[in-house]
């Protein structure tokens, strides 16, 4: 599952970025003067740091959901808790009741 | 005239007298309505017999989260749980400006720069809002657990575009 998780994120991020190019080159194309400007290396420093910490924010935020989801279900495991709907309730007083 | 609640007209049906307790509304013949703050009242779909709670005290909140709205009324014992859907909200905002900045650092028409990120945000923008509301009235003893799984996916999304963003003008 792990394996086909990674293929999976490694295909979103071929096709993200086939679609980012794509996006460009018809935007840019179109008018000669209209090129992309070059960055200096303090801007791409720069730029480099912001995404960093945008990754590790959302990495933290991905790794965070998960555990409470997991960890949720690990306590109703535990507590042997079954679900029962309120349809399953009435049923059964239903079937009490005959 | 009939009220709202079935169970409070009860008495003035017919000239009957105050212990009849058939109600013309729904028929129950019951006579106690649930109530979940009043401690010895007995939930009638309970599996617990000798239910009784000793602290029924009365909890009445409204709380309010980006698009998310969670009403308890007339309720006890009601434990919510939410993952923090606002450090997701801005952080999906957060990427939306970081993406935006980088396109128009690099295209120097405005008016291109403004398509090319309309045009790139509309790729990853996933069309299900989660907009939910939770009303909880004369309830005992519930647990609500709310997730951001679907924020999740679109975060990680942006985050590509981000970064194929940058790869093509040669950041990373």
């Amino acid at each position: 599952m792990g394996d086909l998780n990674n293929k999976l994120t490694e295909l979103s991020r071929s096709l993200v970025g086939l679609h980012v190019k794509d996006v460009l080159n018809k935007n840019t194309k179109d008018n000669n003067n209209s090129k992309l400007r070059s960055l200096s290396d303090e801007e791409k420093e720069q730029l480099r740091k912001i995404f960093n910490d945008l990754q590790d924010q959302v990495n933290s935020f991905v790794k965070q959901t998960k555990q409470e989801t997991e960890d949720t279900e690990a306590a109703d495991n535990q507590a042997g808790r079954t679900r029962t709907t309120l349809r399953d309730l009435m049923q059964k007083k239903k079937n009490q009741e005959k | 005239m009939l009220s709202g609640n079935c169970h409070e007209s009860r008495n003035r049906v017919g000239g009957a007298s105050e212990r009849e307790s058939v109600c013309p509304r729904c028929n129950d013949r019951g006579g106690r309505r649930w109530n979940a703050l009043d401690p010895s009242s007995q939930f009638p779909f309970s599996n617990d017999d000798a239910q009784v709670s000793q602290e029924a005290d009365q909890f009445s909140g409204i709380e309010q989260r980006s698009r998310e709205v969670i009403v308890v009324k007339d309720s006890c014992d009601i434990n919510v749980t939410s993952t923090e859907t606002q450090v997701a909200v801005s952080l999906q905002a957060a990427l939306q400006v970081a993406i935006a900045l980088v396109v128009n650092l690099t295209i120097a028409d405005s008016n291109q720069a403004e398509k090319v990120t309309q045009d790139l945000l509309q790729f990853s923008r996933i069309e299900q809002v989660n907009r939910q509301s939770v009303y909880i009235e004369n309830s005992r003893d519930v647990d609500i657990q709310m997730t951001d799984t679907d924020i999740a996916v679109s975060l990680q999304l942006m985050l590509q575009l981000l970064l194929a963003l940058l790869v093509q003008i040669d950041v990373f």
